[in-house]
């Protein structure tokens, strides 16, 4: 079950990048750094980040934003997970 | 005609090796551009010659969207550029508003056209005159068209003074001679190197690409900002110009502090688009050793004051004094100018005035009080001829340097049928300038934030998308029943919790 919710998590990430980036012809997997990659503006970025906050209702922590290692699909899902199921 | 081809046609003959253009991809020089500008002519011409071709241009390499600018200002043209975060059906509306007859586009961006009627346009990929290294037809060179006489070359979508967007018309003698305005105000000759890192559909990415390229200098194109790559393009190419919005001065605001060493190119920043805090404004100027600039302008009438270096100590708070050739009035809601220190509307008589908003002769006309635009922003003169800027007049927010109106925000949101009424406001942000909230009455206050993220997010671009969502049981009015818009922006203003915190930790880790 938690299994599953996460890779809906991940999911929801990855239909929100391939929906808000300029370029088609991306390929998305687990690891893809959505920060460094600039799939995304940062318009987006920030968009994407309220989106899951509020369609979650979880909140993201500034020491966790910064951290660049969260900047992944899987640990970006991961975490927000991780937060739902506390 | 073909005033601006010309201009840029006698610059790429004056130093046809010299490089004109440096982007992430590489060097142009003056020949290359000037000979890929000829081919997007022939091109054009050879595909539409019997009426003016009216261009979208779905580009975001610099080189392409150029040299195709060019091309068609060779063939008194028309260009209306487009950002390609919009969504399908806003690059129809735009288009469609503009009577657009030609698409470009760069392959990578064709999934957003492929729902359009093929029919009606003609649809030309980048990837065809890279391929067409000869096209056989060729136009006039005498430039003498049936429609010449239109000087319709660029349509920006602006705001106007009523808060909608309107496509503004600027023709190619506006274009050449605001380039001339910033050649003289800020002495700029050809040996200089000058930066844009703001896309060619802004306003100001226009105005940062003809600056150099008519004059000779060599443009440094950035597609993608972030402080690093703005840091290096400096440093590498030692860049002597730039005009930068607030969003990207302040990411680089340490980054300049501690980079001073690797700026020493720099003889002139300017800042542009928003109004940025005082106090900001004052460690800049302190810190940079180079001449540094504020401006106050609007795509209607280019740079209106200009506050130089030497005023800026006794003046920091303001947007400096008026142009050359420029007046500025400050207006009251029937037109009459108020005195100084009064706040009213900004009104500017400027030889630079834009040719007027598409196929809205009325709406030119309601621009404009005894030769005076009405820009739509609030503001006072004092006693020594400074301007300030204040506010605001018209409904419309400015995020990033990129304007968004709030009509368009809250016909998405009311789509939504627990959503009886909805206001879209500008909330104060260091990062953005302004970014937009959207206050919504729900019954019993329902909050429906995450259903309307996802509304949002499938019919507005991400910069369109508001930040965060309130619910109420209903929304303060003015005296005459309107919605008190500036009663939700001062109630929503203390509420803020720096809310582009989250963007700014990801990106920059502060």
């Amino acid at each position: 079950m938690t299994d599953h919710l996460e890779s809906e998590i991940q999911k929801f990430i990855m239909n929100y990048i391939h929906d808000h980036a300029a370029r088609q012809d991306i390929v998305l997997d687990r690891a893809t750094n959505f920060v460094e990659s600039q799939l995304l503006d940062s318009f987006a970025i920030l968009n994407l980040i309220m989106t899951l906050e509020s369609q979650y209702s979880v909140r993201l922590e500034p020491q966790e934003l910064a951290d660049p290692g969260l900047q992944t699909i899987h640990a970006l899902a991961h975490i927000i997970h991780e937060k739902i199921i506390a | 005609m073909g005033t601006l081809f010309n201009t840029f046609k006698d610059a790429a003959e004056s130093f046809p090796e010299k490089t004109a253009l440096i982007t992430e991809g590489g060097r142009h020089s003056y020949a290359s551009l000037l000979t890929q500008a000829n081919l997007w002519a022939n091109l054009l011409y050879a595909r539409n010659t019997n009426q003016q071709p009216r261009v979208a241009l779905l580009i975001e390499d610099p080189f392409h969207t150029i040299s195709t600018s060019f091309g068609v200002a060779r063939l008194d043209g028309n260009c209306v550029p487009t950002n390609p975060q919009l969504h399908p059906k806003q690059l129809l509306h735009n288009w469609q508003a503009t009577d657009v007859n030609i698409v470009i586009y760069e392959p990578i961006f064709k999934h957003k056209i492929k729902s359009f009627p093929q029919n009606d346009w003609i649809f030309i990929s980048t990837d065809e005159v890279i391929q067409q290294q000869i096209v056989e037809t060729t136009p006039p060179s005498n430039n003498n068209f049936p429609w010449s006489k239109q000087n319709d070359f660029l349509i920006a979508f602006s705001s106007g003074s009523t808060g909608t967007p309107k496509p503004t018309v600027l023709s190619q003698e506006n274009k050449l001679m605001r380039a001339q305005q910033s050649w003289d105000l800020y002495n700029l000759i050809s040996d200089d190197v000058v930066l844009c890192a703001s896309p060619y559909f802004h306003s100001l990415g226009q105005r940062l690409t003809y600056v150099p390229l008519l004059l000779g200098a060599t443009l440094v194109y950035v597609t993608k900002f972030t402080p690093k790559n703005w840091l290096s393009f400096v440093s590498e190419h030692q860049v002597s110009f730039t005009i930068g919005v607030s969003s990207h001065l302040y990411a680089l605001k340490d980054a300049l502090l501690d980079n001073a060493e690797q700026l020493q190119s720099l003889k002139t920043i300017v800042t542009s688009s928003a109004p940025i805090d005082t106090e900001f404004k004052r460690e800049i100027f302190e810190a940079i050793g180079c001449d540094f600039h504020e401006i106050y302008g609007a795509t209607e009438i280019a740079i209106a004051s200009n506050l130089t270096k030497e005023n800026a100590s006794d003046k920091f708070a303001s947007v400096g004094l008026p142009c050359s050739n420029i007046e500025v009035r400050i207006l009251d809601d029937v037109g009459a100018e108020l005195p100084i220190d009064t706040v009213g509307e900004i009104a500017v008589k400027t030889p630079l005035i834009f040719q007027g908003y598409y196929n809205q002769p009325d709406a030119t006309k309601a621009s404009f009080v005894d030769g005076y635009f009405l820009t739509g922003d609030l503001g006072t003169i004092d006693q020594e001829g400074f301007l300030y800027y204040v506010s605001r007049k018209k409904d419309v927010i400015i995020t990033g340097g990129i304007n968004i109106y709030p009509k368009t925000i809250e016909s998405v949101i009311s789509q939504n049928p627990d959503v009886h009424e909805v206001a879209v406001i500008g909330v104060n942000d260091k990062l953005f300038g302004e970014v937009s909230i959207a206050v919504c009455v729900t019954t019993d206050q329902k909050n429906i934030a995450s259903e309307l993220h996802l509304l949002a997010n499938q019919n507005l671009a991400p910069y369109q998308c508001p930040l965060k969502y309130f619910f109420r049981e209903s929304l303060p009015l003015t005296s005459t029943g309107k919605v008190s818009k500036l009663a939700l922006r001062e109630e929503y203003n203390a509420l803020n919790q720096d809310w582009t915190m989250p963007l700014r930790l990801m990106l920059y880790g502060e």
